[in-house]
């Protein structure tokens, strides 16, 4: 291998660096910078050289010897670590506020809003049908049902109270085998609250062509136990869907009770010409009116009592459903080619949300790696400056 | 030379005595006299700051040496930004040239502008221990220390820069030596 004469490069290096003309006076303009840094050693920085300064001692060394002379000298440029430092303080103060702000303003937005926004299970009204709404549906609104703030019913002008139509569905879901107890204990129900059964319907599963069992009942309760029911009901399986609907009849009544009023007042009036009558001819005139006024009359008293029926019990439909988990399967009768085809486009597709899955972890997995290399990067880097 | 001493007056009077060795390296390893001027300045104001680090019984020259290499890298890496990490040749013949007087022998000269020239080619870390090495007479250890590498390292840097010198055309007709003494001396 071909190398250097070591001897030839020492003595060359030595000629010219001999040759280098070494600053008078450099070393001693040092030594008192140095010596006077003991009494302010951290003020001691790089000092730099202004093309007017002579050879002897740069610019900021007079400057740095000046101003501890009279006191007024300070550092020319912070180090940067002190301004990394600075900076990330602010950083950090900034994201702390801004969090701070936020959640801040999230709670002031929640103190001031007086209804909450996700819809829950509405309350259902206790036994005071005044205060029902004229249409609400259970499964969304809550509103009127059991508020206290509901605006109040009209008054009806004969008999004094309102007059409300309710009607309200409950979807129930049972465990298998127990469709015949709730339905059951949904008569019984009934029966406590002084209502009666209206009908019933109950489906048997087979396992086949039906695989669940279901069935429905329709109950009749009064109107002031209609709340209750209703509340009762939910307790005996799972709800699905639950409605309730009420609608004020009041002005109907009264107007069916005026117009009976009125048509009763023209058949005491006829009556009584009636009985002053003289001859046939009037008397047939005055008993065809009076026959179109009660037949008028017994019309108006049966929508009358149909209103007051329809006010008096509450309609509720109660349906069960068994819970027997999915329905059988249904055999198409596929050829082995066509159950492999199908089983193998089952395994893409899982295979293909497994991977969609799995790739959210990945990410975040990749992320934190390539923090860290992006920190080991900076931690060489940092170890490298400092040797060579 | 002092060695082991952490007395202010007997730093100050080994600083001042080692201080034209320590201008002269950092001017071999910057390539510029104003460069290497304040380079040799700071490192004599860290060193005196730091004065207290220097255990007794310590080697002064190899702590000395490194305070002045990591300012010279400190220098080339922050403050000359704009430079390569190799030094302004040019730069370095100016200063040679202006001291070298004419009835200097021509062949020494020549020789010293051609070793200038191929050290500036070298990278800074090969260039670092062929001066500690041939200029200020470190030993490896003690090259190790200033460089705060392993020994072995700064064999195997010396290795290679005296392979990359040995290329380098200039030197090779004066001072290459195809021998297996000189083979040795950098293995």
């Amino acid at each position: 291998m071909t190398m250097i004469d070591e001897e030839a490069l020492r003595a060359a290096l030595q000629g010219a660096a001999d040759s280098i003309a070494v600053p008078d006076r450099a070393v001693d303009q040092i030594l008192v910078v140095a010596q006077r840094l003991d009494a302010r050693p951290r003020a001691a920085r790089r000092f730099r050289r202004r093309p007017d300064d002579g050879v002897d001692v740069t610019g900021a060394a007079k400057q740095f010897e000046n101003g501890i002379v009279d006191g007024t000298w300070q550092q020319r440029r912070p180090p940067r670590r002190v301004l990394v430092a600075v900076a990330a303080i602010a950083v950090i103060c900034i994201s702390v506020a801004a969090a701070t702000t936020l959640s801040g303003s999230k709670t002031s937005h929640l103190a001031v809003s007086p209804t909450p926004t996700a819809p829950t299970r509405p309350p259902l009204r206790s036994a005071t049908p005044s205060k029902l709404g004229s249409a609400t549906n259970g499964t969304v609104e809550a509103g009127p049902l059991g508020s206290s703030t509901a605006p109040a019913l009209p008054t009806g002008a004969v008999g004094g109270s309102s007059k409300v139509e309710e009607t309200g569905s409950v979807d129930l879901t049972v465990g298998r085998g127990q469709l015949e107890l709730v339905l059951t204990r949904l008569t019984n129900l009934a029966t406590a609250e002084g209502g009666f059964v209206a009908s019933t319907q109950t489906q048997f599963g087979d396992g086949a062509s039906t695989p669940l069992s279901s069935g429905s009942i329709t109950l009749q309760v009064p109107e002031a136990s209609f709340g209750p029911v209703v509340a009762q009901a939910q307790t005996f399986g799972k709800v699905t869907a639950l409605t309730t609907r009420g609608i004020d009849v009041t002005g109907q009544y009264v107007d069916l009770q005026a117009r009976i009023a009125a048509l009763e007042a023209s058949r005491d009036q006829y009556l009584t010409i009636m009985s002053k009558a003289t001859s046939i001819s009037d008397i047939l005139a005055v008993q065809a009116q009076l026959d179109t006024l009660q037949t008028q009359i017994e019309q108006l008293q049966g929508q009358l009592q149909v209103l007051d029926s329809e006010t008096t019990y509450g309609t509720l439909v109660v349906s069960v459903l068994e819970r027997g988990g999915h329905p059988a399967p249904v055999h198409h009768g596929r050829s082995g080619i066509a159950s492999a085809w199908h089983g193998a486009v089952s395994g893409f597709a899982a295979a293909f949300d497994g991977l969609i899955r799995i790739a959210g972890p990945a990410l975040f997995v990749l992320l934190c790696l390539a923090a860290l290399a992006v920190l080991g990067r900076l931690a060489w880097r940092g170890v490298r400056r400092r040797t060579l | 030379m002092a060695h082991g001493r952490k007395d202010g007056e007997d730093l100050a009077g080994w600083l001042e005595a080692s201080y034209p060795q320590s201008f002269r390296t950092a001017c071999l390893l910057l390539g510029n006299r104003a460069d290497a001027e304040e380079a040799v300045q700071e490192a004599f104001l860290r060193a005196w700051r730091f004065r207290a680090s220097l255990g007794a019984g310590s080697n002064v020259a190899p702590w000395l040496y490194r305070v002045v290499v990591n300012t010279c890298w400190s220098k080339l890496r922050q403050e000359v930004p704009h430079r390569e990490h190799r030094a302004d040749t040019s730069g370095l013949e100016d200063v040679v040239s202006t001291v070298i007087s004419p009835e200097d022998d021509a062949w020494r000269a020549e020789l010293s502008r051609g070793a200038l020239r191929a050290l500036c080619d070298l990278p800074m870390h090969l260039r670092v221990v062929v001066v500690l090495r041939y200029y200020a007479d470190l030993s490896e250890r003690e090259i190790a220390v200033a460089v705060g590498r392993r020994p072995g390292t700064v064999k195997s840097r010396l290795h290679e820069a005296g392979r990359r010198l040995a290329a380098n055309p200039e030197l090779r007709a004066s001072m290459v030596d195809d021998n297996d003494a000189a083979k040795e001396v950098f293995l």
